[in-house]
């Protein structure tokens, strides 16, 4: 067998043999040069070794290219330096040389390889060098990458520099994070058994998805952490398809100040940083990237958390301590509504504004409220149940009696409007989540008087104003969540 | 409040600039040129971080990667070249960089990344930079390729053409490149055009057939230098080839304009040896079949002489029908004039000028 032809490649000085088969294999660069019969296809001078002379790329990003090239493109895992916790040599500079080296020299097999090589601590950097180079690919798997670990990658040192260079990034992220299926998810301590949706093997699990198309619950392959687990009065939200549970108190009636995560991308839950006070039976709400702990058992402080910095901060708090109140994001404010304070109740609106951390009294009511559940499109606040008093009409005791009513406030016009009612069911210790078209709810029917609460679930579709109601709800639980998640879609996971 | 309207408007402005391939970056650039909706603006492409790049000292990152790679300290600028491009480059690149101030947003500088992309994209290449020194660069490489003869010479340097496109592209100019160079070919095709409608008739097949070499000669240099603006820009976003596209040129601007005072001429000549040729003929066929193949139609047995296959394969069923074929078409000529002694004349003729064409055209047709 006759001596590969080495061609010398030169760069700065420098000259890197590699065999010339390999670079026409590997590189669209070389191929084309030696296709375009220009003054460097010719080939060696008399005698000489064939050299190929290239500028202004940097020489560690070719030895990488070269390396790959030389290597017959065949390299599993990971690239040399970039190896999982190479991470405080120069990285970002070789990964630099690296992509320009091998988008320049089109080393496709390279610029392949490389979807696959996307982490947390260069997944910034390689979406940069995939916009320069154009690489739509490489962007499309770093957006993809860094939509589905969208707060770890907000806490990149240097994610607000590179923000600031690209206003559009943050935007394109949190697309790429909103993507999927909207679907139903259910927390909570199920019970199984007969009734149960489905011939659980095993422990129940205490994570469920709805499926809509077949009115089915199934269990999610994800469970609640153990930390979690009997942890009641919490405070919940979905911020950036995250849904967070934060705070509350163990059987023991110890409270807790913990915060978790969970990440649908990934399936995963996460602990974030703690609060700074202990907090049960308050609100938790997400408004602007951010959330908001508000009071609690007599506490009148609220945190603010926000995940850039994994950090929670205490804002202005509320004029009082209150209880069985519940609040809503709406239109970029907090409102908080019903409930009592120390002394009386609250029959105030109360409207904090972000951006001036000032809490405002918004308007004060006439009917009396607690314990509802509060949901928001555009300028409506959605009350779901609670217990309803007209203060005119306290002597008729028509607030003892228990059934699932929904009301709508709107901001603007401040208009009450008493929508619906559904005397069988109970308006107390319901949980609900806006989802599609509608306010899906998770109550108890107050007619069965069975010892095992007969929890049902319904909606409440807010563009025709009516009632629908689902089957096959998991029969038993306690202490349920329900709350809409974008879940990846089958093809991607 | 505001800020969820701010966001609405991020969101319809970032759909709008997107494509159905989401080559988002592209878009996200050109949302510079018009006055972007977030009150931030810093006026560099979104590729780049603000101060990185433009306060990015060429001696720094290259001293930052010597030692750890354990390289030795290699002279760390490249050796200031002599001869031309990359000088002129260079120099654009200094007194573009010269020309801009840096953002205000310099302490971000303090952050160590993106200093190292790189000494080929560390400067910006305005859209002015582009029209007073790359294009003209490409432009007269292109110039030279199309004038040229096949087979000559090419003293142009790839990789210093290569490298212009490819900062063109990375820089987001690809579109004016792509337009500037459809224009140029499209112009320099006008005039091959109209040189060959002055062409007295007795020259005018052996000049198309020149044009034709020589375009196609061209090509096979031109396409290989944009590349890169073909693969990431024609391909990606325009869902089209760079070749294909510039052999299209030649048809809608030669040849479909020729077609018609050309195929009677070559009929002609095809029946008069040595008129042009036989070489010259089997480039033009082929040229023509490649260029249009329904131009096959217009005279099927010249195009069936130069190109296997184009007519139905005969068939051993239809042998007699061959046959009656063939004396239908000897009745015919005969009735026309044709005499049977004129036959071993034209068929010597024919021979030659079928060992001649395949021997002819390996060397003077298009690589």
């Amino acid at each position: 067998m006759a001596a590969e032809e080495v061609v010398q490649i030169r760069l700065e000085g420098r000259c890197y043999p590699v065999s010339k088969r390999k670079l026409l294999e590997q590189s669209d660069y070389f191929r084309a040069l030696y296709r375009s019969g220009m003054r460097e296809a010719r080939g060696a001078e008399a005698g000489g070794p064939e050299v190929q002379q290239l500028r202004g790329l940097s020489a560690p990003g070719l030895r990488l290219v070269l390396d790959f090239i030389d290597a017959g493109g065949a390299r599993e895992g990971g690239l040399l330096g970039m190896a999982p916790g190479d991470e405080d040599t120069d990285e970002a500079g070789l990964l630099s040389g690296l992509v320009e080296a091998a988008s320049f020299l089109q080393v496709t097999a390279l610029l392949r390889l490389l979807l696959s090589q996307v982490r947390l601590g260069n997944c910034l950097e390689l979406h940069r060098l995939a916009q320069v180079h154009g690489l739509p690919d490489l962007q499309e798997a770093c957006l993809h990458f860094m939509g589905a670990h969208f707060h770890q990658v907000l806490r990149q040192p240097h994610f607000p520099l590179l923000a600031a260079g690209d206003p559009g990034l943050q935007q394109r992220l949190r697309e790429a994070r909103m993507t999927g299926t909207p679907v139903l998810v259910a927390l909570g301590d199920f019970l199984g058994g007969p009734l149960a949706p489905h011939p659980y093997q095993g422990e129940p699990p205490s994570m469920l998805r709805y499926d809509e198309t077949m009115e089915r619950w199934f269990p999610l392959a994800s469970n609640l952490p153990p930390d979690l687990v009997n942890v009641r009065g919490y405070g919940a939200a979905v911020l950036d398809n995250y849904l967070f549970i934060v705070g509350g108190y163990r059987i023991s009636s110890q409270e807790i100040s913990a915060a978790h995560s969970y990440n649908p991308s990934t399936n995963e839950w996460l602990q974030v940083a703690s609060m700074n006070q202990k907090r049960s039976n308050f609100k938790l709400v997400a408004v602007n990237s951010k959330l908001y702990a508000i009071g609690g058992q007599a506490v009148s402080n609220v945190e603010c958390y926000s995940p850039e910095q994994d950090s929670w901060n205490f804002v202005a708090p509320l004029p009082n301590p209150l209880a069985e109140f519940s609040a809503c994001e709406c239109k970029g404010q907090i409102y908080v509504i019903g409930g009592y304070t120390t002394r009386e109740r609250n029959m105030h609106i109360l409207q904090y504004c972000p951006s001036s951390d000032i809490w405002m009294l918004f308007e004060t009511c006439d009917v009396h409220i607690r314990k509802q559940q509060m949901v928001s499109v555009e300028e409506t606040i959605y009350i779901v149940g609670g217990c309803l008093h007209e203060l005119g009409s306290n002597r008729r005791s028509s607030q003892s009696e228990d059934m699932l009513t929904v009301q709508s406030y709107n901001t603007v016009t401040r208009q009450w409007l008493y929508l619906k009612e559904n005397t069988s069911k109970s308006g107390l210790n319901l949980t609900c989540a806006l989802h599609n078209d509608g306010i899906y709810i998770m109550s108890r029917d107050v007619t069965l008087s069975t010892s095992l609460e007969h929890r049902v679930f319904l909606k409440y579709n807010i563009f025709s104003d009516s009632w629908e109601a689902f089957r096959r709800f998991p029969a038993f639980g306690h202490n349920l969540l329900v709350s809409s998640l974008y879940l990846p879609n089958k093809a991607e996971t | 409040m505001e800020e969820s309207m701010e966001e609405e408007e991020v969101l319809i402005y970032e759909a709008m600039m997107d494509d159905q391939n989401h080559n988002n970056w592209e878009a996200a650039v050109d949302g510079f040129r018009q006055p972007p909706p977030p009150a931030s603006s810093i006026p560099v492409p979104a590729c780049e971080s603000p101060g990185g790049q433009l306060l990015a000292a060429p001696a720094v990152s290259v001293d930052r990667k010597g030692p750890k790679e354990g390289l030795p300290m290699g002279p760390p600028p490249p050796p200031p070249d002599a001869n031309g491009v990359i000088m002129m480059l260079k120099g654009c690149d200094a007194a573009a960089a010269g020309a801009k101030t840096a953002p205000a947003s310099a302490p971000s500088s303090t952050v160590s990344i993106n200093t190292s992309t790189s000494k080929f994209l560390m400067n910006v290449i305005t859209i002015e930079d582009y029209k007073s020194t790359y294009w003209p660069k490409l432009d007269g490489a292109i110039d030279q390729l199309l004038t040229q003869s096949p087979g000559d010479y090419i003293p142009i340097s790839y990789e210093q053409i290569y490298s212009c496109v490819y900062k063109c592209v990375c820089q987001q100019h690809s579109e004016q490149m792509y337009s500037d160079l459809i224009k140029k070919i499209t112009n320099h095709l006008e005039r091959v055009s109209k040189e060959l409608q002055a062409s007295p008739p007795d020259l005018y097949i052996e000049r198309f057939n020149i044009a034709l070499g020589q375009y196609m000669g061209a090509l096979q240099s031109i396409v290989p230098l944009f590349i890169y603006m073909n693969k990431f820009y024609i391909e990606t976003k325009l869902n089209r080839d760079l070749k294909d596209d510039l052999i299209k040129l030649f048809t809608e601007h030669v040849a479909e304009k020729h077609i018609y005072s050309l195929m009677p001429l070559l009929l002609e000549a095809q029946s008069t040896p040595f008129q042009v040729t036989p070489s010259t003929m089997a480039n033009i066929v082929k040229g023509l079949y490649t260029l249009r193949p329904e131009w096959v139609h217009m005279a099927p047995t010249l195009f069936s002489k130069f190109i296997p296959n184009i007519l139905p394969p005969a068939m051993e069923s239809e042998l007699s029908e061959y046959a009656a074929q063939d004396q239908k078409l000897q009745r015919e000529l005969i009735q026309n004039g044709f005499t049977r002694g004129d036959q071993s004349r034209k068929r010597a003729g024919d021979e030659l000028a079928y060992n001649s064409s395949s021997a002819c055209a390996s060397s003077r047709g298009y690589r």
